[in-house]
């Protein structure tokens, strides 16, 4: 209890002190490895009444926030709970807003995340974990590689 | 300001920024909506001043759960934030003395100023921030912008290190507008603005609602406390 409490009393404030790799999550609901799909992807553009809007409800972008939360503490430190955790909201994000094509338990489900990063003045992206497959409609534990 | 006023609106501020948030879990998944449904019924609770030392606890253990749950804060430093408010808040009610309660709500104004201060000096401090370079990257490759479209900010080198040098003087001048009430009223208002202008264009909507719950507090400490040294 404590140690959840503590750090919100002792803030550090170090906002964006740097700018480090930025994962995004992306998912593939097919066997190979060709069809790789964002989870959220952002909008090309967005209006001005949509920024305003946005102020009260921001609930899908702020969704999107707490799953590359989910992917860092990942990177940090795999547990397989950290795997559950993020394999299963991306799951239910799917099944909710793409739909389960067909039988749900008889499709899998991977996802990876890719970090972006600034390297010699480039921006290279590269694949940092991906996920063994589990039925998108839930249940099994998959197992990071 | 006096403190009974500033601890009522922070109390109403951040029942809102509760409120706000709680509604947006309870659209979300199934597993959320129990600790949403807590959260906003406590919250209303205490903007409405029901029982506030019960409301505000019960609402600070369900807030410390709530991160159990997610296994970390939902929104960072937002998160927080939140916490910060409400821990003071809840500790400037059940402190014995008129000297520990005003303690805990002058902690919380002298965080506020910290959050922007520190977050400042740890820029300034970066060469990377310095040359704008930091914040091109932030428009290139980082999770926050929130359109495609905002992207191309990082091709305008030259805006974005005034932006930067901007963001960086206001944040690491702020503690010089407790100065005088008039300035920390302009400070206020600019802060205000820097926060819209990230929720509009990193989607960051929780940090406005949240730190604005926390200027009551800050308004009310400048008038208690620095005022009487400096606006003679």
């Amino acid at each position: 209890m404590l140690t959840l409490w503590l750090p919100a009393l002792i803030p550090s404030w170090r906002f964006f002190d740097r700018i480090g790799p930025a994962p995004s999550i992306e998912y593939s609901l097919a066997a190979g490895d060709d069809d790789w799909r964002d989870v959220r992807p952002r909008p090309a553009r967005v209006s001005q009444v949509a920024m305003v809007g946005r102020l009260l409800w921001n609930r899908r972008w702020n969704e999107r926030l707490y799953l590359i939360s989910c992917a860092e503490r990942l990177l940090d430190d795999p547990t397989i709970e950290r795997v559950d955790e993020l394999c299963s909201r991306v799951a239910e994000i799917v099944r909710a807003e793409h739909g389960a094509p067909g039988d749900a338990a008889a499709v899998s489900i991977r996802i990876r995340i890719v970090e972006a990063t600034r390297q010699d003045g480039r921006i290279v992206r590269r694949v940092v974990f991906v996920s063994d497959a589990r039925p998108l409609a839930g249940g099994s534990r998959p197992a990071a590689r | 300001m006096t403190f009974d006023t500033a601890q009522r609106l922070t109390e109403i501020l951040l029942a809102l920024a509760f409120v706000q948030q709680g509604l947006e879990h309870l659209a979300g998944p199934r597993r959320d909506r129990p600790w949403a449904v807590a959260q906003v019924t406590l919250a209303l609770g205490v903007a409405w001043g029901v029982a506030p030392v019960l409301s505000e606890g019960l609402l600070l253990l369900v807030s410390i759960a709530t991160i159990r749950h997610f296994r970390g804060p939902y929104n960072g430093g937002s998160d927080r934030m939140r916490l910060l408010v409400l821990s003071c808040l809840w500790l400037s009610r059940v402190a014995p003395t008129v000297f520990w309660q005003r303690a805990a709500l002058g902690y919380l104004a002298a965080q506020l100023v910290l959050s922007y201060t520190i977050a400042g000096w740890v820029k300034l401090a970066n060469p990377d921030w310095r040359s704008g370079r930091a914040l091109g990257d932030v428009f290139a490759f980082s999770v926050y912008p929130v359109s495609e479209a905002l992207r191309a900010w990082a091709d305008a080198p030259r805006v974005l290190r005034a932006v930067a040098w901007l963001a960086i003087a206001f944040e690491v001048l702020f503690p010089l507008a407790l100065l005088h009430g008039s300035t920390l009223a302009a400070a206020l208002v600019v802060a205000l603005a820097f926060h819209l202008i990230n929720a509009a264009v990193f989607g960051l909507n929780r940090f406005v609602w949240i730190w604005l719950a926390g200027y009551p507090s800050l308004w009310w400490f400048q008038q208690a406390t620095l005022a009487h040294l400096f606006e003679r």
